[in-house]
């Protein structure tokens, strides 16, 4: 059971649970979009919050933009966090030992996703037809199965890791040659591309790019700290949209407007 | 016209978006999408409005047909489409599905870029670049955030359903000043974010023939500091960009460079 002991098994399994009640439910999401909230809990079970806080941090930034927009599957890196801060915590290896079985298991639960989804088909076409023949009640209810799978497709995957993948993992862990060891090092640095990447796609980049220089120079060359830049990124935000709702006023109220304005 | 004879209360709105809230993303499927959720989100308000059976399975049918968008903007366009029900009743069920299927891809798409993508990426830095530093402090601000922003939410539907088929013109003008406004914030903190946390280094140098040892990185640390990091990054959006390289090759294709130019000794 990886050296925990059972009620340590039962919270980070019901603390997986509730994040997919959460995330498939109300989304009030509080423990955070990131997943620096279900590493710290999950390091925390564990003993260790400072290790969970580390683990929970880098695969936020690893993740930023990924997100599953419309229903599309993408790889489940709350499941990764827990599993990585399982692992690290339990074998007293670096959270980059962690990655390599967290990293698997979200990525394996795209399978899990996709089958759920393709599963709800049959669900809903039942449904339907209940209400159809007239069985409203039965019909409508039957729909509530789905968030039952969704709770098993965070709940299963981690109760799998702690109940039988000890062996695995040490097997991996001792198996392990140095260069591998300080490659995921070197990974463990560069992995934040990937979430930097995808947020770079979904950005108005080829719009506003001169944004990004802004925030590069106050960080790299003035050292500011992420909290003050995210301020001074407010000051321009707000300047941009008082002027354009000036011009969008204009606008509306049919006064011809002068010069050469963007025509937004 | 046969306007339903029973006027939705507010207990009845507010059991309508309990329900959706609760049910519609977890009953995503393949085929009709977040459809069954809306059916069952909105099964117990239509029954109240449509007492004959035939209504009621035509109104339930209508509902479970295909629908997606971002869910706070889908709360928005359900709480609207049962504002409708209540004034057109089940003649309106035409101009009712074209009401939610002509509304749920321009808001999905607002949606999702400021809730999804341009807020994340602002509250998300913040939790992380603390964490890493062994704070919880920035993670309470990013759930501070969250919270703020479900209380607004949980009234999106009852909005919709005084505003009813209305708040087309609303969204129409502002929300993409909003997203673009956000977008600009989100860029200020993603060009902070990049060389703040793509750590990588380079351990090359050379030594001329003067005997002077040239340090490669100590050049890139005073011409363009995190430098190698920014490229990375740059190199990893193009992919990504192309769409012919997904999330997960992304990553294991990051692992492999990683491990293989830092056993050559070219990044550390």
């Amino acid at each position: 059971m990886f050296g925990m002991n059972f009620l340590q098994a039962v919270l980070i399994i019901l603390l997986a649970a509730f994040k997919a009640v959460d995330l498939f439910g109300p989304q009030t999401m509080v423990l955070g979009w990131s997943h620096v909230g279900m590493g710290f809990l999950t390091g925390l079970i564990l003993g260790k919050p400072q290790l969970g806080l580390e683990i929970g941090a880098n695969l936020s930034l690893m993740s930023l933009g990924v997100v599953g927009l419309g229903g599309a599957s993408v790889p489940n890196f709350s499941l990764t966090t827990v599993v990585a801060t399982i692992v690290a915590c339990q074998t007293g290896q670096d959270y980059t030992v962690g990655l390599t079985i967290g990293l698997p298991v979200g990525m394996m639960s795209v399978y899990l996703d996709i089958l759920i989804k393709t599963v709800g088909v049959g669900i809903a076409n039942r449904a339907q037809a209940l209400v159809d023949a007239g069985e409203f009640e039965k019909g409508v209810n039957s729909i509530l199965l789905m968030p039952v799978l969704n709770v098993l497709q965070y709940a299963l995957p981690v109760a799998i890791v702690i109940f039988a993948g000890q062996g695995v993992t040490e097997a991996i862990v001792n198996a392990m040659p140095d260069w591998l060891a300080n490659g995921l090092q070197v990974a463990g640095k560069l992995l934040p591309v990937t979430g930097m990447a995808m947020l770079l796609n979904y950005m108005p980049v080829s719009k506003h790019w001169q944004y990004l220089i802004l925030g590069f120079v106050l960080y790299s060359y003035l050292g500011l700290s992420i909290l003050p830049i995210g301020l001074i990124g407010l000051v321009f935000a707000m300047i941009y949209y008082n002027s354009q709702s000036q011009i969008i006023e204009l606008k509306n109220t049919g006064v011809a407007v002068g010069g050469d304005m963007e025509d937004e | 016209m046969s306007r339903p004879v029973y006027q939705l209360t507010e207990k009845d709105i507010k059991e309508a978006n309990f329900r959706f809230l609760w049910v519609s993303i977890a009953a995503f499927n393949y085929s009709t999408q977040n459809g069954p959720g809306v059916a069952f989100g909105l099964a117990k308000a239509l029954r109240k409005l449509y007492p004959d059976d035939k209504d009621y399975i035509a109104a339930m049918d209508n509902h479970f047909k295909y629908f997606n968008s971002q869910p706070y903007m889908a709360s928005i366009i359900i709480g609207a489409a049962l504002g409708m029900e209540q004034e057109l009743g089940i003649e309106g069920a035409d101009a009712i599905q074209d009401f939610k299927t002509g509304l749920m891809g321009p808001t999905a798409g607002i949606g999702d870029s400021i809730f999804w993508i341009m807020m994340p990426a602002i509250f998300t830095p913040i939790a992380a670049a603390m964490a890493v530093q062994g704070n919880i402090l920035g993670w309470l601000i990013e759930i501070a955030y969250w919270i703020v922003l479900h209380v607004f939410r949980t009234r999106f539907f009852g909005w919709g359903f005084k505003m009813g088929s209305g708040f087309i013109s609303v969204i129409k003008d502002r929300l993409p000043l909003v997203t673009d406004s956000v977008g600009i914030l989100g860029l200020v903190v993603l060009g902070a974010l990049i060389p703040s946390t793509v750590g990588i280094t380079t351990p090359l140098s050379f030594t001329l023939s003067t005997g002077n040892t040239i340090v490669i990185q100590d050049l890139i640390n005073t011409l363009l500091p995190n430098a190698l990091g920014v490229l990375a990054t740059f190199i990893a959006a193009k992919l990504l960009g192309g769409k012919k390289v997904t999330m997960t090759q992304l990553v294991l294709g990051v692992l492999v460079v990683a491990i293989v130019l830092s056993a050559l000794g070219i990044i550390a």
